[in-house]
């Protein structure tokens, strides 16, 4: 109804209008008012790019054959956008850091700078984007014959679809040449191209949502009744089974597409002008999907319930609105499925024309021209420029080839769904060079490479039975007729659904490959170093910024003529002068055959990386620099060294806590023996002192005796008395030091045996009996109740008690004093408690009481038979140690003071056993 | 592994619930779930299985504008190990 020439003159205009459009964006950006076109909106909509003519048209045609099915085609990138924290964050931070061009470029930059690498991928996007851009082809040539049909035959529309399809790509290709590739960009990217894209997006929402509110509300009374009058007319509303495997693959391959298609990582990553705007991303453009696919079921199954039988659901967007009479709606819907296949063929013809341009014409013009760079002024810039215009030309007749060939027998959405199984070839490759950081570049090769050839054998080549006998008959009998090898049933598994088998086999394959052969083969190092980039891109204080400040020790033999010479050719004379001053490098006549310094070839290869990729400027900067003298091994040596360097110092520190804690333990042994040194010192001069007055009064007694020897006898009988008395009072003071020091040094042989501590105290008592009489205390007695053994020498132990009890009973000034002896057994240990109801112990002598030459009261109180010497309680003190039992002052019946020894049971109660029971032997 | 010591509380939480919405969100969008919505019944006349996927999805979308809302920018960078 609408004339041919009136559509497709609408639709070179609105191609002007986006010409226009980005011609404006691209003169803002200059000037530096980039402003809203580096909103995270116009961001979210370029995104959208997604959605091509199969959203626009395909999207109702899948509901409409094959259900909700169409629905996964959007789930897949909604959940890798709403988990983009995990994945895509990482992917922008490194690219941002190594100046990413292209998915190609990514991987080969994470494997080693590979170049092999790059064409492998290069290769396999332009192979699996060829269905792609035929489905956009066959999408656009579609809606321009049904909706100049009704029309008759008009003049474009009479070339057929052969020929009107030719017409479209070619046109395509030039509007993409002139709207692409203008120049070589700084960073490719495009702020011109993104803004067109963004306004397309917006352009092929509305269009949709207003064909769907038109026939949700305008044709029909809401959702409820089309489903009703569908139902009615016999089809059936609900999913014809239950969801399985094909669900799942095709929610696998729409999450895999979406970071892998190259335009896709072309908008998402390279375009990306900041990381935060992810955040926006993660949320609206699941949304924009959502809303895109609101209105589809109910555009399918009107379309099913009202159109006649043999109409192309495909078709139904433009088709509903014309038959309703609504051509200016029509012509709009026209020019929003032209937007949407538009939008992705520039999208992805320069994506694919950056990474042939960077990955295969530049590496192979390097290898077989001598001086490339030397030929004129902006030799590569041009020599990119010509590749990349030849190849979108190039990739967009493959599209136009396949679109030939396949025929227009199939609907929109399987076609996609080839290129989609293509492109997921790369995700295992992928998501090692995020997360995996032992994959190799021959495993990333090999897997792909298997993958790819699957892919090709499984899904691509039956595309073309429909055009072709011979392909046809490989399907039906495999190759040489070998069953096992037909392509849709690879050894046998030919129950499956085609795409569900190919996916299952290639991923398999793909993934195993990848993992075996990286186990199998070794990382040279500047794949290491770029591994360890890439997965520890958040963990790394420069931000990914690469190997950028490992490279300062090596000696560069470039002049830095020589390298302005090149920056100049790739980057344009003004940003090649803006580098070199940046880095306060100098050249030209003020510095000839000035050496440029390392630090600054490293970044000039960054800056050229982000030109024309990472293997191709390693290439090109290797063959500047003199007998390529900056060869990477070296740099890579360095920051090997460097590394163990790091790990050098590591261990350092280590090391030198280990000395820090040492040195502290030492200081603390130094405290601790000079304190001992004092101790021993205070023990000198005590022992000293004790030793010295009984030896004064002997002395000067004697000497009396020596002088006067006319002393009466009584008198001299006193002297004699005296003298005796302080030698014996010597002699035991000698003999407990002796005591003492061979105690504590452990010297004396000592056997613990099991002893009857009963018997030890008794014979204690039966020696304290006398003093106690003497002096008239009330001695008193309480008994353990059962037979009691301990392992011990029976001798000390006595002593202990005798030292214990003489103590109480010499210090006690009670008018009526009293000691009382209490022993008893606990569930381990065997208890004697020696208490009196003298003056007790003061508090303050509490803690020390033990110590050596601790004598409660004044020094001369020697208190009759037993005078204190200070050593008493110390000596018992050791012993008990010995002993394992303890000493100690406690709260006892009586007022004064309580001295409670504790010794542990000995377990072998029987005398019988005696002997066996070696408790704490000497130390 | 655990973050810097002096990261808040808070920012744990939402990092684990950045993990948590995309996992529940495939569990809940594959089949042995799926199916269960799958059994032939209408709401408000519409296939109970194309509402249950839109509210799934409806929900995803708020869960991660909830999500990205609270933090206004990745500048930090998050604890080693948090990204897998």
């Amino acid at each position: 109804m609408l004339s041919p020439d009136f559509v497709i003159l609408t639709a070179v205009a609105y191609v002007g209008l986006l010409f226009a459009l980005a011609y404006v964006s691209d003169l803002r950006a200059r000037q530096g008012r980039a402003g809203f076109l580096r909103s995270p909106l116009v961001y979210t909509l370029s995104i959208s790019v997604y959605c091509t003519s199969w959203t626009f048209y395909g999207a109702v045609g899948t509901a409409a054959r094959n259900g909700l099915e169409f629905m996964a085609i959007y789930m897949g990138p909604t959940l890798v956008f709403v988990g983009w924290w995990f994945l895509l964050r990482k992917l922008l931070r490194i690219a941002h850091g190594q100046r990413i061009t292209s998915i190609a470029d990514f991987l080969s930059s994470r494997f080693g700078k590979s170049s092999k690498l790059a064409i492998l991928v290069t290769v396999i996007a332009v192979v699996t984007i060829t269905p792609y851009i035929a489905l956009q082809l066959k999408a656009v040539t579609t809606s321009i014959q049904v909706i100049s049909t009704a029309d008759g035959r008009g003049r474009l529309a009479g070339l057929g679809d052969a020929g009107l399809g030719l017409a479209v790509a070619m046109g395509m290709a030039v509007f993409t040449i002139l709207f692409g590739t203008r120049n070589v960009d700084a960073r490719e990217q495009h702020p011109g191209v993104v803004a067109a894209i963004a306004f397309e997006a917006s352009v092929k929402f509305v269009a949709l949502v207003a064909v769907g509110l038109f026939v949700v509300f305008g044709l029909s009374d809401g959702p409820a009744q089309i489903y009703a009058r569908a139902a009615e007319a016999g089809f059936t509303i609900h999913e014809p089974g239950p969801f399985g495997s094909r669900w799942v693959t095709v929610l696998f391959l729409s999450a895999c597409a979406v970071i892998c298609l190259p335009r896709q990582f072309q908008i998402t990553v390279v375009e990306n002008a900041d990381e935060n705007h992810l955040r926006t991303a993660a949320w609206a453009f699941p949304a924009y999907l959502l809303l895109m696919s609101l209105f589809t079921l109910p555009i399918a199954f009107y379309g099913l319930a009202t159109m006649p039988e043999g109409s192309n659901p495909d078709m139904f967007v433009l088709t509903l609105p014309m038959a309703a009479d609504q051509n200016a709606l029509a012509l709009f819907a026209f020019i929003g499925g032209f937007s949407s296949a538009t939008s992705m063929i520039i999208v992805a013809s320069i994506a694919l024309s950056i990474m042939v341009s960077n990955h295969i014409v530049l590496p192979l013009a390097l290898r077989f021209t001598r001086d490339l760079a030397a030929h004129e002024a902006q030799g590569i810039a041009r020599l990119l420029l010509v590749s990349r215009r030849t190849s979108i030309a190039v990739i967009l007749f493959l599209g136009f080839i396949y679109f030939w060939l396949t025929g227009e027998s199939g609907a929109l959405a399987p076609i996609g769904l080839i290129s989609f199984a293509g492109v997921a070839q790369f995700l295992p490759a992928l998501l090692a060079a995020l997360y995996w950081r032992g994959a190799t570049v021959r495993g990333a090769l090999a897997g792909m490479g298997l993958g790819f050839a699957v892919w090709g054998w499984t899904l691509f080549l039956p595309s073309f039975a429909a055009g072709s006998d011979m392909v046809a008959g490989l399907l039906a009998r495999g190759p040489w007729g070998i069953a096992a090898l037909r392509p849709q049933a690879l050894f046998g598994m030919g129950d499956t659904d085609p795409l569900v088998h190919s996916l299952f086999w290639s991923m398999l394959l793909n993934a195993g490959m990848l993992v075996l052969t990286s186990l199998a083969t070794r990382q040279d190092r500047l794949e290491r170093i770029q591994a360890g980039v890439f997965v520890d891109v958040f963990r790394s204080g420069q931000r990914g910024q690469g190997h950028g400040g490992t490279g300062r020790a090596i000696r560069s033999t470039a002049t830095a003529d020589d390298l302005f010479f090149l920056a100049e050719r790739v980057l344009g004379w003004q940003r090649a002068r803006a580098l070199f001053e940046d880095a306060g490098i100098r050249h030209g006549a003020h510095a000839r055959g000035a050496d440029a310094p390392p630090a600054f070839v490293i970044r000039l290869e960054r800056e050229l990386a982000s030109s024309i990729g990472a293997a191709s400027a390693h290439i090109l900067l290797s063959k500047v620099v003199r007998g390529d003298a900056l060869s990477l091994d070296e740099v890579m040596q360095i920051a090997d060294e460097t590394l163990q360097v790091i790990s050098h110092s590591n261990e350092l520190e280590k090391k030198s806590n280990e000395l820090r804690q040492t040195a502290r333990q030492l200081q603390e042994a130094n405290a601790k023996l000079h304190a001992l040194h004092r101790q021993k010192d205070d023990f000198l001069s005590q022992v000293s002192h004790e030793v010295r007055t009984p030896m004064t009064s002997i002395r000067s007694i004697s000497e009396i005796l020596m002088r006067q020897p006319d002393l009466d006898e009584a008198q001299r009988d006193r002297f004699v008395g005296l003298i005796h008395h302080e030698s014996v009072r010597l002699t035991r003071l000698l003999d407990e030091i002796l005591d003492l020091s061979a105690l504590e040094h452990g010297e004396r042989d000592w056997e613990n045996h099991p002893v009857d501590p009963e018997a030890a105290l008794s014979r204690a008592m039966e020696v304290c009996d006398a003093i106690a009489r003497q002096r008239n205390i009330g001695f008193s007695r309480e008994h353990a109740p059962v037979p009691v053994v301990v392992a011990g020498d029976s001798d000390r132990l006595c002593q202990v008690f005798i030292n214990i009890i003489a103590n109480a009973i010499a210090h006690n000034r009670d008018p009526e004093p009293r000691v009382h002896v209490r022993s008893r057994v606990t569930a381990t240990e065997y208890q004697v408690e020696i208490m009196d109801n003298g003056a007790g112990i003061a508090p303050e002598f509490r803690a020390t009481i033990f110590d050596k030459f601790v004598r409660i009261g004044e020094a001369g109180n020697t208190g009759g038979a037993f005078p204190g010497l200070g050593l008493g309680l110390n000596i018992s003190h050791t012993i008990v140690r010995k002993l394992q039992g303890r000493i100690e002052l406690v709260e006892g019946a009586l007022p004064g003071a309580c001295f409670r020894i504790s010794l542990p049971l000995c377990p072998a109660a029987p005398p019988a056993l005696e002997g066996s029971c070696q408790a704490g032997a000497s130390s | 592994m655990a973050g810097p010591p002096n990261r808040p509380a808070g920012d744990t939480r939402r990092r684990d619930a950045a993990f948590v919405l995309p996992a529940f969100g495939t569990l809940l969008l594959l089949p042995p779930f799926l199916n269960l919505f799958n059994r032939g019944l209408l709401v408000f006349g519409i296939p109970l299985e194309a509402v249950y996927l839109f509210g799934v999805w409806l929900a995803l979308i708020l869960g991660a504008f909830a999500m990205t809302r609270r933090r206004p920018d990745t500048a930090e960078d998050p604890a080693p190990g948090d990204d897998g």
